[in-house]
């Protein structure tokens, strides 16, 4: 079947929001086309590759690459990908090939706190959202039923149904930790889409220990899934197409959109409606090519807000070996987490922030220690076995204020195709330092509570990221302060959309993807609306 | 430990699986190498290893082909006679297997190496280190000479045999963690048959294969 060149929708990037909101669109009946700059590869493929990967610990190995549709890479070294204009390096992964980023992660979907939403208003930093937790929980329901969700009814997200799926079973050294933190310290079970039973199609999760970089048996849910449903759903998919400019029309409606194939043709698609959906680093950066003479900043940039307020969890850790044995490798790699400081009236003076207890095996990571400490023969593996046994990995999920000097703007370096690259400042406040001094101390207590030996905190004044990329699409009411409308409308253009994380305005304390899944959808609901009132 | 279940060790480990297991359980490499076949074919073979993830420059039709030719090699019985013999890349001497071996149990401590993962770390060494050969005999001189160096807690040889230190350390990596050279020279050899998968299997499965049914972890291991 020859490429159209024309739908009643077109979508940029074939990640799981985008994936949704298309194929949301597809079932009215609409012609929805999905452009998505990488390749396709399956999983089963995908799982190889791991496998015989010689960086296992690079989640990103495993993933194709390509530089007609780069991506940042950090081995075998890095590419170099991501200009930092910052005083701290805004590290971030993305996946640029069918299904997305979220190929790479451990499926966490959780719902903000009623509260992130009024965050200027309760606690007078950060920003407001332009809608409220009540207008998005019917959505992250339906997101949750789509993935498969399971977790704790305690982490401080209310809900009108109870989980779609039940909890996965907690290994062993969740038991423990929950047991000796109490009752300081509360643990409970994350939210995740991830199988205890068979689910749409999907088995049950069997403790592949994998989740990051990948899923062996789909037992979570990805946005691989996501797309092949769009497909599947009648969404005709062009991979390997790199959109490259928006065209608008004299009344600033968004005409047609331009990709290069991977051979550098270019080809030009019209449709009614567009929607953005490739990340909120990668959108940025084509609104900003897309400049005009009469939108010389680029498409929906009138303001100078595209690409602003780059947010993050700037990230603390620490390990220690617990003083008993309790096998961290059984079962899935991030299975439960401490909710306590999510919020509370503190959030005037310092950041909320999350704590996440791994789960993933520490076998490889404690063998190069040790054969880097110099052990050999039985004591290198005495050393091996005893910390493998015992070693615990903590990081948080802190939230970094909205900041308009954090940004991603376009770089002086070129791809393969002539596209610029991206260039991201990103910098730290106080209000973040404050949190971060918290968490550490949380840390300290949680290691003594645990008879903690051994204990390494990341090094101090640097931060790592989450890849909960946010804010740089911001919506809000105000077309001064805001990128998009609360329907994730550009406030310029009638016809222009943008789901994903960039739309959030701020990062709170949790995974990100759920909330711009349920965006999405409601996104997909408003434009299937006003399509019928037209 | 009990881990038996329905979707256990769904996959094989790679590419070698013909070389490095007869099946899709995880398996111990068969002790003994059989004589004949040239160290061509097993490098030949590794070569499958190669990540080369550049989908400019698709590999997978090289893959396959390898593959093939791995399958009927392994039909023919090829894989299962090494040589006792490896051919540096960069260094025209040869490294004899039995030499690494040897130096292999004195570091590990271990007697029950693998001749074929030895074998197949050996050439992926012989591609990541220079002067490997000349390297190899002074470290097993010096083991030799001077055995009270295994004696201590941790590696610390004198500096003037900082070269030999080092190299123990590279052979040690190579059995524990399965790779060997890095950055761009980062050579795959094994995954499930590293000494340290090996060494808590009775706890613990490699990642990304099967633990157990769903909750199976919930029992204290």
């Amino acid at each position: 079947m020859s490429n159209p060149n024309s739908a009643d929708v077109v979508v940029i990037g074939a990640g799981v929001t985008g994936a949704l909101l298309a194929t949301r669109l597809a079932k009215t009946g609409k012609s929805v086309l999905l452009l998505e700059s990488g390749p396709r590869m399956g999983r089963d493929q995908l799982v190889e590759r791991f496998r015989s990967s010689a960086f296992k610990s690079d989640f990103m190995a495993p993933y194709p690459y390509s530089p007609l549709a780069p991506h940042p890479r950090y081995t075998p070294e890095p590419n170099g990908y991501l200009q930092q204009k910052g005083p701290h390096a805004f590290n971030a992964q993305y996946i640029r090939m069918f299904g997305g980023t979220s190929w790479h992660w451990a499926a966490q979907l959780w719902r903000y706190v009623p509260n992130d939403f009024r965050q200027h208003s309760l606690y007078g930093v950060g920003k407001d959202w332009p809608i409220s937790y009540d207008d998005l929980e019917d959505y992250y329901y339906q997101a949750e039923v789509i993935a498969g969700v399971g977790g704790s009814p305690e982490s401080g997200s209310p809900r009108k149904h109870p989980f779609p799926m039940e909890r996965v079973p907690a290994s062993w050294l969740q038991q423990r930790v929950t047991a000796r933190l109490a009752p300081e310290f509360t643990v409970l079970d994350d939210s995740t889409g991830r199988n205890s039973r068979n689910y749409d199609g999907r088995p049950a999760c069997c403790g592949n220990n994998n989740c990051m970089p990948l899923c062996p048996i789909d037992a979570q849910y990805h946005g691989g899934l996501a797309a092949q449903q769009a497909e599947d759903s009648g969404v005709q998919v062009i991979t390997e197409a790199v959109v490259y400019r928006l065209e608008h029309d004299e009344k600033g409606r968004i005409a047609a959109v331009h990709y290069y194939d991977w051979n550098k043709v270019s080809h030009r698609i019209t449709a009614q409606t567009f929607v953005l959906a490739a990340n909120a680093i990668e959108t940025p950066k084509l609104l900003l090519m897309s400049v005009s003479d009469k939108f010389p900043q680029g498409i929906a940039n009138a303001r100078d807000n595209v690409g602003r307020n780059l947010c993050d969890h700037p990230a603390i850790g620490v390990t220690f070996d617990v003083d008993e044995e309790i096998w961290p490798g059984r079962g899935p790699v991030s299975p439960c987490s401490i909710g306590q400081f999510r919020d509370g009236d503190f959030r005037a003076e310092h950041a909320p922030f999350r704590i996440d207890i791994s789960n993933a095996s520490q076998v490889a990571s404690v063998t190069k220690e040790v054969l880097a400490e110099g052990y050999f023969g039985k004591r290198l593996e005495e050393q091996i076995l005893f910390r493998a046994a015992r070693r615990l990995s903590i990081k948080n999920a802190l939230e970094q204020l909205p900041d308009r000097n954090n940004r991603v703007t376009l770089g002086d370096k070129k791809d393969e195709l002539g596209l610029p690259v991206p260039a991201l400042y990103w910098n730290v406040d106080d209000y973040v330092v404050k949190g971060t001094e918290k968490t550490r101390a949380a840390y300290d207590a949680i290691a003594a509570r645990l008879g903690g030996t051994n204990i390494k905190h990341s090094k101090s004044g640097a931060f790592s990221n989450r890849q909960h990329i946010t804010g740089t699409l911001s919506m809000g009411l105000d077309p001064a302060t805001s990128v998009t409308d609360a329907w994730g409308r550009a406030h310029d253009h009638e016809n222009l959309f943008m789901v994903g994380t960039g739309v959030m305005p701020t990062v709170g304390t949790c995974n990100v993807t759920l909330t711009a899944m349920a965006l999405a959808l409601r996104t997909a609901d408003k434009i299937i609306e006003e399509s019928r009132h037209a | 430990m009990h881990m038996a279940g329905p979707c256990r060790f769904q996959y094989p480990e790679n590419l070698l699986r013909p070389l490095l297991q007869s099946s899709n359980k995880v398996r111990r490499i068969p002790a003994h190498p059989g004589p004949g076949a040239t160290a061509r074919h097993l490098e030949r073979a590794l070569g499958a290893f190669h990540l080369d993830d550049d989908m400019t420059h698709p590999t997978r039709r090289r893959v396959l082909k390898v593959a093939g030719l791995m399958a009927g090699a392994g039909a023919a019985g090829l894989f299962w006679s090494l040589p006792h013999r490896v051919t540096a890349q960069n260094n025209p001497a040869t490294v004899p297997v039995d030499d690494f071996l040897q130096v292999s149990r004195q570091l590990t401590e271990r007697q029950d190496l693998s001749p074929k993962l030895g074998t197949a770390l050996l050439l992926a060494l012989s591609k990541t280190e220079k002067d490997l050969a000349a390297r190899l005999q002074s470290l097993k001189g010096l083991l030799q000479a001077q055995p009270a160096l295994l004696q201590a807690e941790r590696l610390a040889f004198p500096a003037e045999q900082g070269d030999s230190e080092k190299l123990a350390r590279i052979i040690l990596g190579a059995w524990y963690d399965g790779v060997v050279g890095k950055g761009k020279s980062a050579q795959y050899v094994t995954y499930i048959n590293t000494l340290s998968n090996g060494l808590v299997s009775g706890k613990l499965v490699p990642p990304s294969f099967s633990y157990g049914p769903c909750g199976s972890w919930s029992r204290q291991p």
